[in-house]
């Protein structure tokens, strides 16, 4: 596995090996790194929609739901700790990883993530 | 007014020292005890009323391990009824809070002393009497609310979490801090008083080193299986299997001796720093309450993966600083047992607790590993800014001239107290919420910012006492006047 720490407020996007995954904050705080991959068809979920109504993640493409326990309990091991994440990513430990701040339109609180096109490279 | 209030080292009344008959019945509950918070307050100042828990008079409390001064006044002021934020960590109420919980927890232990039992019998039955024990165990939830409660909001696990995932990351930990140098030796190293900075260290780890294991040992018994039998295998090891020579707080003593350090538990309690009892307390606090069993098995499963390597190197410091004349068998043991401890805690308890009691029990492991790290800090942050801080004692004093003299008041928010100190007055330490500046008016001032690190302030003369720094005061001269001023920022 891949163990990746990194600062939130500067990144919430993750490409390693195959996969990509964003991160999602919640209002209370806490957070979850979810894999960038509808289950459904493939579509990148962090361009999907929040659905406050029914407290879920909603793929913009066949509108598969995500309930925020469902994002909670799958999402990837995470560990949030004095304002730095972990992440533990199944792909190889030596695997290079490149970190980015993207516009996570699925976002709960619907806040503007983008803007910065930050970009990072990241190791173990 | 502000509450905040710099008392002299006075010796207080302990009258009240009272029983649990003068406990009233609760107003408005609490959630955790059903008692109303000015309740517990109130049990807060009976506790450390007790006569055990007042003032000294010496600034080593020599083979009298009942003897655990809390700052009462301290306790009268502050409010524990609710969490601290972490910058508030080395505060006054943080002080006065960890040493009242320290005391209570280990009054669930056996302190014996080592010479003269009969002339402190009384303070061993009053240390293990009903109502300092049950006094305790009302205001503990409290307290542990108070000191550790900010973990809760600063620590946060999610996701699918596995066995392997807790295995990679322990691993990684173990990686990662064999890498690195321990940001407490080289502070040591580079102190500008190796020697006294390295006593200083010890002194810090002397109250965990000289009861070794005790907190941990709370999960031995009961019925668990295969778990508790291992858990039982790095206790009997550091119990030395029951030969006292072998034993490693007999190790740790010899450490301390070849030091010229005193033995004797909590001899030096007076400098005991905030981070230092707070990493103590933590891990009493998650193995006392098994409903955190859990969270105490991720906190042992990092602790002892990751001491072997602190172990190495806290040996190479030692000697470093002291040479040949220093004992450092302790710590190379520990280098070697604890990374089979590492390996044992990892593999023959978190790994099998998982298989057995099942994932869901993985938040909580993780938690204890974080909680541990984020106390560890703490801890090292306060070992740290207290070593700077003695390093500086003259540059400080210097700095309080500066003030001084470009006038106070552009720098002086309010005059906190004016006090008297008299030679052999009873003594203590605490810690302020501010930065302060004390002149001496009259007389000889002793400024006390550790063991054996100290500086004397004549008539005319100032000095700067940090926010958060752990310092006591004494009267060189027959009789010393002194004024404290809070500092703005």
């Amino acid at each position: 596995m891949l163990v990746l720490t990194f600062d939130p407020e500067k990144f919430n996007f993750v490409a390693a090996g195959d996969d990509s995954y964003f991160l999602l904050r919640f209002p209370d705080g806490s957070r979850v790194m979810f894999q960038d991959r509808c289950a459904h068809r493939g579509s990148p979920l962090h361009l999907g929609c929040w659905n406050a109504g029914e407290n879920a993640l909603v793929c913009s493409s066949h509108q598969t739901k995500y309930p925020e326990r469902v994002l909670r309990r799958q999402g990837v091991p995470l560990i949030y700790r004095a304002g730095r994440v972990t992440v533990l990513l199944d792909v190889a430990s030596h695997a290079e990883a490149r970190l980015a701040r993207k516009n996570i339109l699925a976002q709960p609180d619907n806040s503007p993530t983008d803007t910065s096109g930050a970009q990072g490279t990241a190791g173990a | 007014m502000r509450e905040f209030l710099h008392m002299p080292n006075t010796a207080e009344s302990h009258s009240t020292a009272g029983g649990v008959a003068a406990i009233n019945a609760p107003s408005t509950p609490t959630a955790v005890t059903g008692i109303a918070p000015e309740e517990i307050k109130r049990y807060m100042q009976l506790y450390a009323a007790n006569p055990l828990f007042g003032y000294h008079d010496k600034w080593i409390i020599s083979d009298n391990p009942y003897r655990r001064p809390i700052d009462q006044q301290a306790v009268t002021r502050h409010d524990f009824s609710r969490p601290l934020k972490r910058e508030e960590a080395f505060g006054s109420s943080a002080l006065a809070a960890q040493r009242m919980l320290f005391n209570v927890y280990e009054t669930d232990f056996v302190f014996l002393p080592e010479k003269d039992f009969a002339a402190k019998r009384a303070d061993f039955e009053s240390f293990y009497s009903n109502e300092n024990k049950l006094l305790g165990e009302l205001i503990r939830p409290t307290l542990e609310t108070h000191l550790f409660g900010f973990l809760e909001e600063e620590i946060d696990i999610s996701g699918k979490w596995s066995a392997a995932a807790v295995e990679s990351y322990l691993r990684h930990l173990i990686e990662n801090h064999e890498r690195s140098e321990i940001d407490i030796l080289s502070a040591v190293l580079s102190s500008l008083d190796p020697e006294k900075a390295a006593l200083t260290l010890l002194i810090q780890v002397a109250g965990d080193f000289l009861t070794e294991s005790s907190s941990s040992a709370r999960n031995l018994l009961g019925k668990f299986g295969l778990v508790q039998s291992e858990l039982f295998k790095i206790a009997i090891d550091d119990y030395g299997y029951g030969v006292h020579k072998a034993k490693h707080s007999t190790l740790f003593e010899s450490t301390l001796e070849t030091c010229g350090l005193a033995t004797e538990a909590h001899a030096y309690w007076h400098f005991y720093l905030t981070g230092s009892l707070a990493l103590n307390n933590y891990y009493h606090y998650v193995c006392r309450d098994h409903s955190k069993f859990f969270r105490a098995i991720g906190a042992i499963a990092v602790g002892e993966s990751l001491f072997a390597h602190t172990c190495r190197k806290f040996s190479e410091m030692l000697r470093a600083v002291f040479g040949n004349r220093v004992d450092t068998y302790y710590f190379d043991e520990h280098y070697h047992i604890d990374a089979h401890h590492g390996r044992m805690a990892t593999e023959n308890v978190v790994a099998p607790a998982i298989a057995k009691y099942g994932d869901s029990v993985i938040p909580e492991i993780v938690r204890g590993m974080e909680e541990l790290q984020s106390i560890t800090s703490l801890a090292d942050d306060d070992f740290m800014a207290q070593l700077i801080w003695a390093d500086d004692l003259e540059g400080q004093r210097t700095a309080a001239s500066r003030i001084h003299q470009s006038g106070l008041s552009q720098d002086a928010e309010s005059r906190i107290t004016t006090a008297v100190l008299r030679k052999g007055d009873p003594i203590s330490t605490r810690a302020c919420d501010a930065d302060s500046l004390w002149l001496v008016e009259s007389g000889t001032l002793e400024l006390v910012a550790g063991h054996d690190r100290s500086i004397q302030i004549e008539a005319g003369e100032g000095i700067v006492v940090l926010r958060g720094r752990l310092h006591g005061a004494s009267s060189v001269s027959p009789e010393c006047l002194y004024h404290v001023y809070e500092l703005k920022d």
